[in-house]
């Protein structure tokens, strides 16, 4: 047998259009998850075998054009300008043609091998009686209908796809016309642009002096780099302006028009009403009445996360138990057969490596189950939603009502919040979000207010622990102002959104969804964690012969030097500072280091912390956990999902300076109205 | 109500235009008190944010057609 190399496929479609069902289906669970080059938006790929052939399936990001208001929309079109696709697979919403189509029409024009996939055919014949041989003929694109939830229709596409791969003739995609006023213009345009020495022939004359008239900024700038395209450029202007008196609507309007006018008409010969009414969406729109009603839509929807937060959590406890129970087990058995040989080396096996190990399993049931539960959400229709009841609220904040449920999954756990962030689709709400969220007080600081809160502030312990969420809350609101401000000055992104009809989420969809989530935490987080992790064992074991964390080790010794820093915030001892540095491991090993630094647990160390603190001094340490430097794997998700270390600093610099600031200011602010 | 002219800057007057927004569209609004302004039009819902629609111009009909793909129910002033 001949060795092939794999047949790239891209998926390309609106928003809300079945693509991601759709891939599942061609693909199976085989698919792996990586970046767009440069970007931090995902690119998903999986393959698939036909016949002989491999085909590798590139997902392209959602668009409803291919124009370059989103980033989404820049990286579909330079990956289909770069002809890596052999064949591109437009997946339309056969329900929803008009608007749909719209896609098709600029796929064509960039000429791409098209087939188009008929989506959510099922759902479309219950209104209309859809002709795709006639829209296939009419196109001139192999047309296929599908349902991607089922997987009806699959291997038509898959043979469809084939066809096309073997002869790219079958798709003889047509061109289309704009009109008199417009014709000879963009045929002149596109003539100056093809005689233009150095115009790359992948970027299609025809199509860069449409996009040219239509004013689109990336290719202005793209024809300008070529020797001579400014003055095409600016001649382009010129025609466009003049379009615009002559037509009496904006040239780019009236592109659009034509295409409408162009979809419309096919539409026309291809659909036919089956019933009286052309309603769709009627059941749609009476839960909507509900689930976005000016009233209950917002107390909905925060019980709607309260369940999202205790199932993700609670859920999950049983199974990180479990988890832990096995690596303790394993931990006992280790140490039985290596301490006889050399503590030192069993200390590292069991504190080093396997705690290092179980701190990052602990995350991976709450990732799992939270993005389960996401992925429900999100493929109902809910999610957006959510955005649109929260908007108005989260626009006082400068950020985007879709920003809501990563900041309230924060209070889980700040891990799986950073990595939902990727539901932002702009990098501006999306970074702002994403630097506040280390404030939102995780469920892991949580034994130390505990702890203290016992110690110091017996009776008015829940209104403390109250005291601290809420100052959490305060400052990541009041940063979440400043950095869209000062960080990402400009308008906050446009709230465009489509409501989708509300479907019933697939099983296997949402399991796929969240599997990928949680294996790619450990494949790029759970490294970095490892090595802290081992790193940190180093510093509290090293040198050899020192108690775990004692004086005299590296962390005790980096404690000390630390402690004089912590004299205005009413700490100076070395043991909290040292349990600070442990607690940049895992926020919970706060609690546990200062236990055992003070030789004591439970009610022992409560009593032993008065010896050292104040009860202001102990509120000021809280605020100071609360605030200071996120954990390892927070740290180690925002550069994973930054794609950027200078980022990562910054949030690491920032919380900590304020966290300082906070702890001092809290002392000091105490002690002049007489608390201390 | 007939949408009669955008007034947005491009990025954004393409994405309307993407959606179908085009001078000429009729759509229904369904909600326009506070928050985002949500839109039946096209067999769609759309939310558009205040800032947004208030750079979309439209005009009243007297007669206010019911777009294709809304609810009889959802144009009641009809």
């Amino acid at each position: 047998m001949v060795a092939h190399s794999p047949i790239t496929v891209a998926l390309a479609g609106n928003p809300n259009a079945g693509k991601t069902s759709l891939f599942n289906g061609l693909t199976g669970g085989r698919q792996r998850v990586g970046n767009w080059p440069g970007v931090t938006v995902e690119r998903k790929e999986g393959t698939y075998r036909y016949g002989a052939e491999t085909f590798n399936v590139v997902d392209l990001p959602g668009t409803y054009s291919l124009g370059a208001y989103s980033l989404d929309e820049v990286i579909a079109r330079d990956f289909l300008l770069a002809e890596e696709a052999e064949v591109v697979v437009n997946v339309v919403d056969a329900s929803n043609l008009e608007r749909n189509l719209y896609l098709t029409t600029q796929l064509l024009e960039i000429g791409a091998p098209l087939v188009v996939a008929l989506n959510m055919f099922d759902r479309a014949q219950r209104t209309y009686d859809v002709d795709p041989a006639k829209l296939s003929e009419l196109l001139g694109v192999p047309v296929v209908p599908t349902v991607g939830t089922s997987g009806w229709g699959l291997e038509n596409l898959r043979a469809a796809i084939a066809a096309v791969a073997r002869d790219p003739r079958r798709a003889r995609p047509l061109e289309l016309r704009y009109g008199s006023e417009i014709e000879p213009h963009l045929a002149e345009l596109a003539g100056d642009l093809a005689n233009l020495r150095g115009f790359a022939p992948a970027l299609r004359p025809r199509w860069t002096a449409l996009k040219l008239l239509e004013g689109d900024d990336n290719v202005q700038v793209a024809v300008r780099e070529i020797p001579g395209g400014g003055a095409l450029v600016e001649e382009a202007m010129a025609v466009s302006d003049h379009l615009g008196r002559v037509i009496g609507e904006e040239a780019e309007v009236a592109v659009a028009d034509y295409r409408y006018g162009f979809i419309r008409g096919l539409l026309r010969d291809v659909l036919r009403l089956r019933g009286p009414s052309p309603v769709r969406l009627t059941a749609s729109d009476r839960i909507d009445r509900v689930v976005t009603h000016r009233l209950l839509g917002i107390p909905l929807f925060l019980a709607v996360a309260y369940g999202l937060f205790e199932l993700t959590f609670t859920v999950a406890e049983p199974i990180v138990g479990f988890f832990e129970a096995g690596l303790q087990a394993l931990g006992s058995r280790v140490a039985a057969g290596v301490e006889p040989l050399s503590p030192l080396l069993a200390s590292f096996l069991v504190d080093g490596v396997l705690g290092g190990v179980g701190s990052v399993a602990v995350f991976v049931p709450n990732i799992f189950l939270l993005f389960l539960v996401l992925a429900f959400l999100e493929d109902s229709g809910y999610m957006a939603r959510v955005a649109y009841v929260m908007d108005e609220f989260m626009h006082r904040l400068s950020l985007h009502g879709r920003s809501f449920i990563p900041l309230i999954l924060g209070f889980g756990c700040n891990v799986p919040a950073i990595m939902a962030t990727r539901t932002l689709d702009s990098r501006r709400e999306r970074m702002i979000t994403l630097l506040v969220i280390p404030w939102m007080s995780c469920s892991a600081r949580l034994p130390i207010y505990v702890l203290f809160g016992a110690a110091f502030f017996p009776g008015r312990r829940g209104l403390v622990v109250w005291s601290l969420y809420l100052l959490g809350i305060v400052l990541a609101v009041g940063a979440a102002k400043v950095f869209s401000r000062v960080l990402f000055p400009g308008e906050s992104a446009h709230f465009v959104m489509e409501l989708p009809p509300y479907r019933l989420p697939t099983l296997r969809g949402a399991f796929l969804h969240a599997g990928e989530r949680s294996w790619e935490f450990l494949k790029r987080a759970g490294g970095i964690i490892l090595a802290a992790s081992v790193l940190l064992w180093g510093l509290a074991n090293l040198p050899p012969g020192v108690a775990y964390a004692g004086r005299d080790s590296f962390l005790g010794t980096a404690g000390a030097a630390l402690a004089p820093l912590f004299a205005p915030a009413g700490f100076a001892d070395w043991r909290p500072a040292v349990a600070l540095l442990a607690g940049i491991g895992a926020k919970e090993a706060v609690v546990s280091t200062l236990g055992v630094l003070y030789g004591v647990g439970g009610e022992g160390l409560a009593s032993a912390l008065r010896t050292t603190f104040s009860p202001l001094a102990a509120y000021a340490y809280m605020v100071m956990t609360l605030l200071y430097i996120p954990c390892v794997a927070t740290i180690a998700v925002i550069r994973r999902e930054t794609g950027s270390w200078r980022w990562t600093l910054f949030a690491v610099a920032y919380t900590l300076i304020v966290g300082w600031a906070a702890a001092v200011l809290v002392y000091q602010g105490g002690r002049l109205l007489g608390w201390g | 109500m007939r949408i009669v002219k955008i007034d947005a800057g491009r990025g954004l007057k393409q994405r309307l235009l993407a959606l179908g927004l085009v001078p000429g569209a009729d759509l229904y609004l369904l909600a326009n008190k506070h928050g985002p302004v949500k839109l039946c039009f096209n067999s769609s819902r759309l939310a558009l944010g205040r800032g947004v629609a208030a750079k979309i111009l439209a005009s009243r009909a007297e007669e206010e057609p019911c777009p294709e793909g809304c609810a009889e129910e959802n144009c009641p002033h009809r």
